[in-house]
């Protein structure tokens, strides 16, 4: 995991997280690279626990919820090189 | 002058068995583009075979899939490949393709000070999602596809005469279609569940060096 400066999410951010994993399929495995490969359940666990994956998760979520604000998914724009 | 193409697939468990299987589809493709492959695959992609290929053969395109971090590309079993600060000199003058995680951040901006190199990579994790139920049959999860099609893009792209820019661009609006699709009120919740981590990759996808290096037709 990256050596990022570790942000401390609130109670709510990872319940409101944890919540939104809900929807994701039941057989459905997220690949992290060499962190391994999680199942819905687990990741939901890590984001509650606050794990480093959870807090990846967490992370990857913030991104989403950014890329809306953006207006990325409506090709208004995109990822800068 | 005969061009070659090296590619790595170890499949030491799920994750690179799903990069091996998808990276194969494209061998079709490349061979009719008139370039040999050579194909380190499982045990073989290991350091050792990786740089007697790179200093023999001088491939023009390396593509690289095994787990990954800032400095470091791994092999089958997660031997180490190509470290900066090591033996990433050996990827000077080619494009590079790691589909890896964060290995852009450090490695690839490395490997990219060479004169007439692009690297392309992620430069955070690489976030794939598959289902339980293809493990044993990856190619025909399309869960992963969405993906591992845009992915798979990039070297289609390059492949085809574009340059590193214009491909990493495609790759882009292949993820962005993969997402636009699932915002589309005709699919499951479940489907466009995984959204945000397709954001997450056509997000990190990005390049470093040379961004109009081309292959040579």
């Amino acid at each position: 995991m990256e050596d990022k400066e570790k942000i401390e999410y609130d109670e709510d951010v990872k319940k409101l997280v944890a919540a939104r994993l809900e929807t994701l399929p039941d057989d459905a495995v997220i690949s992290v690279g060499s962190d391994g490969e999680f199942t819905k359940e687990q990741i939901i666990k890590s984001v509650l626990k606050g794990d480093e994956i959870g807090q990846k998760m967490v992370e990857i979520e913030m991104s989403f919820l950014q890329s809306l604000k953006e207006g990325i998914l409506y090709g208004e724009t995109l990822a800068d090189n | 002058m005969a061009r070659h193409l090296l590619i790595t697939r170890p499949e030491h468990d799920y994750t690179t068995r799903y990069l091996s299987a998808w990276s194969e589809k494209l061998f079709d493709l490349i061979k009719s583009k008139g370039y040999s492959i050579i194909d380190l695959y499982r045990k073989r992609a290991n350091r050792k075979e990786i740089e007697s290929i790179l200093s023999k053969k001088n491939p023009d395109l390396v593509i690289i899939n095994g787990h990954g971090s800032d400095d470091a590309v791994a092999g089958h079993d997660n031997n180490l490949l190509i470290k900066a600060g090591d033996n990433s000199f050996l990827l000077g003058n080619k494009i590079t393709y790691a589909i890896s995680c964060r290995s852009a951040r450090v490695l690839g901006r490395e490997i990219a000070q060479n004169a007439e190199t692009a690297y392309i990579g992620y430069r955070d994790d690489f976030i794939l999602v598959y289902l339980e139920k293809y493990r044993t049959r990856p190619i025909e999860d399309k869960v992963a596809g969405l993906f591992l099609n845009p992915s798979n893009l990039v070297v289609t792209a390059l492949i085809k005469g574009h340059s590193v820019k214009e491909s990493v661009s495609r790759a882009q609006q292949e993820f962005l279609r993969n997402i636009q699709k699932l915002l589309t009120s005709k699919v499951k919740s479940d489907d466009s569940s995984i959204l945000r981590y397709l954001v997450w990759d056509m997000r990190n996808l990005t390049f470093c060096g040379d961004e109009n290096k081309k292959l040579k037709s």
